[in-house]
């Protein structure tokens, strides 16, 4: 609670802007396994996080229980001054999510399926007609918004995921695995599509394993390994002070480990056979 | 062995699936308890042979009527292998997929996985069907060999009609939505007709003209693969060499029907045709009753609803099963050669019963399939800013007025076509709301907190709680409707008020029961059901 109170303040002192996403000391337990351990954290209104970590380390678990899709077993998410918890409805209001598999309807059209997302947040679709064409102009998806979504290739189906994820006007914007099937265009127009939105004084939280979008896109990178936080920090800065050698690649395997280059050739050598 | 494995392999999917709740144990062993009992009651409390003497002269007619039976079983084959695949479709997929990656010959794959998955779409008829066949046969004093060989075929056959069904279920993927529709309304209408000749034959004991008795004639004919089926029983009657060829031309017949449809299957797969085809929408904003009546996200989730049944022909066929069975019962009676009787008015309402029954139950079983068809889709729902009970209202809504129409419509109808006064329609709908209203609401608590959102088949998604209880409260409705029918030629002002207070507080009871199936909905979390 000291924390918060802390953070709060210290927030408030800056530029009295509002908290956008604050995880608060959550740990989520499967059954018996820990995939979140104490996990406290917050992004401010016009910050990009990079969550990063190994597969496993509860990236995904951190995410869905900041939407509200999972339940903490401790501790709570605040988004926009609402607990994700006990008052969901209003938290939810501002939040745009984007899984790592999206979960849509086959027999839908993806306009369909966008004017669903919009009614659920309250809009109506007749006024959202222009930013639909703009985002599937800039996603390039003009030619197959018309088609069932059952005929969606990957990429395709995290581009409408991506669409529907935007076109609420989210304050706050968590995205799971950025880079997942998308091309490169896509993923170039994303990033300056976030760089954009962050001007905006939207708080962007994106989970990433390419260590070259999470030092390039964010401004501050939290490192979880086994559901806790080994490391946080702004990867430039960290370059600037420590040394421009390191690369956030390097930082990440001494975290957590590297290539097991030993295993690997020990592997191979059935093949010299 | 290909078999061994993939055997091996479902088992142990099967164990871990078991092993992750202890209900699900519990399940298996009362299901497993419930089918030995029926076995043990039927073979040894009513031994076959106590009624030997009773059906002994009737032999010839049983083994006739078993082509009937095996028109009735290949029908029902074709259906399941049918849903095999258009709903059981993606789990299905990817496990093809695995195997299919291994270095053997995809027919056995195909084969082997399609043996065990029929077997288990066609468990209802191998269960429960099969053992009676036996024992009547049994009772009819055919020997153990012959019945044997019998049950047999009949199971090779409940394969080689799946695989159809399958093949079927492929062209129906490929069909574009609106074709979708028009097919599945076509299979209903042939249906009802069929129904309707079949009532009407029996009807009229005029059997020797009507279409349906030619078509049993043709099925129970020596040129009728169903009756090729039945050749061993036959030979037993009749030692002639004639059954001996059917036999043989039965399993040829069964082997063609395996393998042409298995060759297809093979070759659709491996071409990529498992997938629908690119399919355009025209989309326009319309404006409609939705948004007169409903105020958003209601408006949004109901106008999502209605677009997903139009284009789900599973959701649209639970829906319009009852309006068929209706208008085939009503147009039966309509039809049939006895001029009603106006003075048994009251008493003719006793024809209602059915009717008013499966209109009744209607939103009770088409709401938990309803969510549970929605899958890994409630994050979509549980990431919005709505009420979860707003979605459940969405889901509720549309069976509801639908049921409202159509058990009031057929209410005034039957009224009408038996001449009934004002106001006993007018207590059949109160009473008819106010069980909908109860039922409905049932539904929803069943859909909030009795479905298994990961079963492959949403239709069969019902824990073992949640069938317990749509099975007592169709058994408690089956008694309320008559009693009330039948108290109120003694007690007529009772049942008038009771009627009232009943339709009251039914309102509230219903928005309780809402409430209810909100509160256990909102506790799922995404590892329940992705
Ligand atoms: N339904 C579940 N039941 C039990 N354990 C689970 C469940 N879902 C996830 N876990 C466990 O929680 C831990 C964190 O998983 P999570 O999906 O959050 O990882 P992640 O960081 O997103 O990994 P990836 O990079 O592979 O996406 C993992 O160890 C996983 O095994
Ligand atoms: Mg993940």
């Amino acid at each position: 609670m000291g924390i918060l109170i802390i953070t709060e303040s210290f927030i408030y002192e800056k530029k009295g802007a509002e908290l956008a996403i604050i995880f608060n000391d959550v740990t989520k337990i499967y059954d018996s396994k820990i995939a979140l351990q104490n996990f406290s954290m917050r992004v401010n209104p016009g910050e990009i996080v990079g969550l990063l970590g190994p597969n496993g380390s509860g990236k995904t678990t951190a995410l869905r229980i900041a939407v509200g899709l999972l339940k903490p077993s401790k501790g709570d998410v605040i988004i926009m001054g609402h607990s994700i918890t006990h008052n969901p409805e209003e938290a939810k209001k501002y939040i745009g999510y984007v899984p790592d598999e999206p979960p849509l309807y086959e027999n839908l059209a993806g306009i369909e399926y966008l004017q669903l997302i919009l009614e659920l947040w309250g809009y109506d679709i007749a006024d959202k007609m222009n930013e639909i064409d703009e985002l599937a102009r800039i996603l390039d998806m003009q030619l197959e918004l018309n088609d069932l979504i059952s005929s969606y290739s990957a990429g395709m189906r995290r581009k409408i995921a991506l669409m529907a994820a935007l076109i609420h006007d989210p304050k706050v914007l968590i995205i799971d695995e950025i880079t997942a099937n998308l091309d490169p265009k896509a993923l170039a127009s994303l990033a300056i599509l976030l760089r954009g939105l962050k001007e905006h004084n939207v708080a962007i939280l994106i989970s990433t394993h390419i260590l070259e979008i999470a030092e390039e896109l964010s401004d501050r990178v939290v490192i979880l390994h086994a559901g806790e936080i080994i490391w946080t920090g702004n990867p430039k800065e960290f370059r600037k002070e420590v040394s421009e050698s390191k690369r956030l690649e390097d930082i990440f395997f001494e975290l957590t480990g590297g290539p097991e280059v030993e295993q690997i050739i020990n592997y191979l050598r059935r093949y010299t056979k | 062995m290909i078999i061994r494995i993939i055997l091996k392999y479902e088992l142990k999917c099967f164990i871990n699936y078991l092993n992750q709740k202890k209900s699900r144990i519990i399940g298996l062993i009362i299901g497993v308890l419930l089918e030995l009992l029926f076995l043990v009651i039927l073979f040894f409390v009513i031994p076959p042979v106590s009624v030997r003497n009773l059906i002994y002269g009737y032999r010839s007619i049983i083994a006739d009527s078993l082509s009937t039976i095996g028109l009735f079983i290949a029908f029902f084959s074709v259906s399941g292998g049918a849903s095999l695949v258009t709903t059981v479709r993606r789990g299905l997929r990817r496990q093809l997929e695995a195997l299919l990656l291994a270095p053997t010959n995809p027919m056995s794959i195909f084969f082997v996985y399609l043996i065990i998955q029929s077997l288990i779409v066609s468990s209802i008829i191998i269960e429960i069907l099969l053992p009676i066949l036996i024992w009547i046969l049994i009772a009819a004093g055919f020997s153990i060999i012959t019945v044997g060989i019998f049950s047999l075929l009949l199971i090779f056959m409940i394969f080689a009609f799946s695989l159809i069904g399958a093949i079927l279920g492929i062209a129906y993927i490929r069909f574009g939505v609106k074709r979708r529709m028009k097919l599945a309304i076509a299979s209903m209408v042939f249906l009802a007709l069929f129904y309707f000749m079949y009532f009407g034959a029996l009807a009229n004991n005029d059997m020797s003209s009507s279409t349906i008795t030619i078509v049993l004639r043709v099925l129970a004919s020596d040129v009728s693969p169903f009756k090729w089926i039945a050749s061993p029983l036959y030979y037993e009657l009749n030692r002639s060499w004639l059954y001996v060829i059917e036999f043989f031309l039965a399993c040829g017949f069964l082997v063609i029907i395996t393998y042409i449809p298995l060759k297809m299957i093979v070759n659709k797969y491996l071409e990529g045709k498992l997938r629908p085809p690119v399919e355009r929408i025209e989309f326009t904003i319309r404006r409609g009753i939705i948004d007169f009546l409903f105020e958003q996200p209601l408006r949004g989730l109901i106008r999502k609803e209605i677009k997903i049944i139009k284009r789900d022909p599973n959701l649209l066929v639970s829906l319009l099963t009852p309006i068929i069975i209706g208008i085939v019962i009503i147009a039966a009676i309509a039809f049939s050669s006895q001029e009603p009787s106006y003075q048994m008015g009251r008493m003719m309402y006793m024809i209602l019963l059915p009717i008013l029954i499966l209109a009744s139950i209607t939103p009770m079983t088409y709401i938990p399939v309803s969510v549970a068809t929605e899958k890994e889709r409630l994050a979509i729902y549980f990431a919005s800013p709505i009420m979860i009970r707003d979605f459940l209202l969405a889901k509720f809504i549309v069976p509801y007025i639908f049921s409202l129409i159509y058990g009031i419509s057929i209410s005034c109808f039957l009224s009408i076509i038996i001449g009934s006064d004002f106001l006993m329609l007018l207590i059949v709908v109160f009473i008819l709301v106010g069980v909908i209203n109860i039922t409905s609401g049932i539904g929803t608590v069943i859909a909030g907190k009795w479905i298994n959102f990961k079963a492959p088949n949403p239709r069969k998604a019902l824990t073992l709680e949640g069938s317990l209880v749509v099975f007592v409260t169709i058994f408690i409705i089956s008694f309320i409707i008559p009693l009330t029918m039948i108290l109120m030629i003694f007690l007529p002002t009772v049942i008038i008020l009771s009627a009232i207070i009943v339709f009251v507080i039914s309102f509230l009871i219903m928005l309780k029961l809402v409430d209810m199936g909100a509160e256990n909905l909102k506790k799922l979390e995404i590892t329940d059901y992705f």
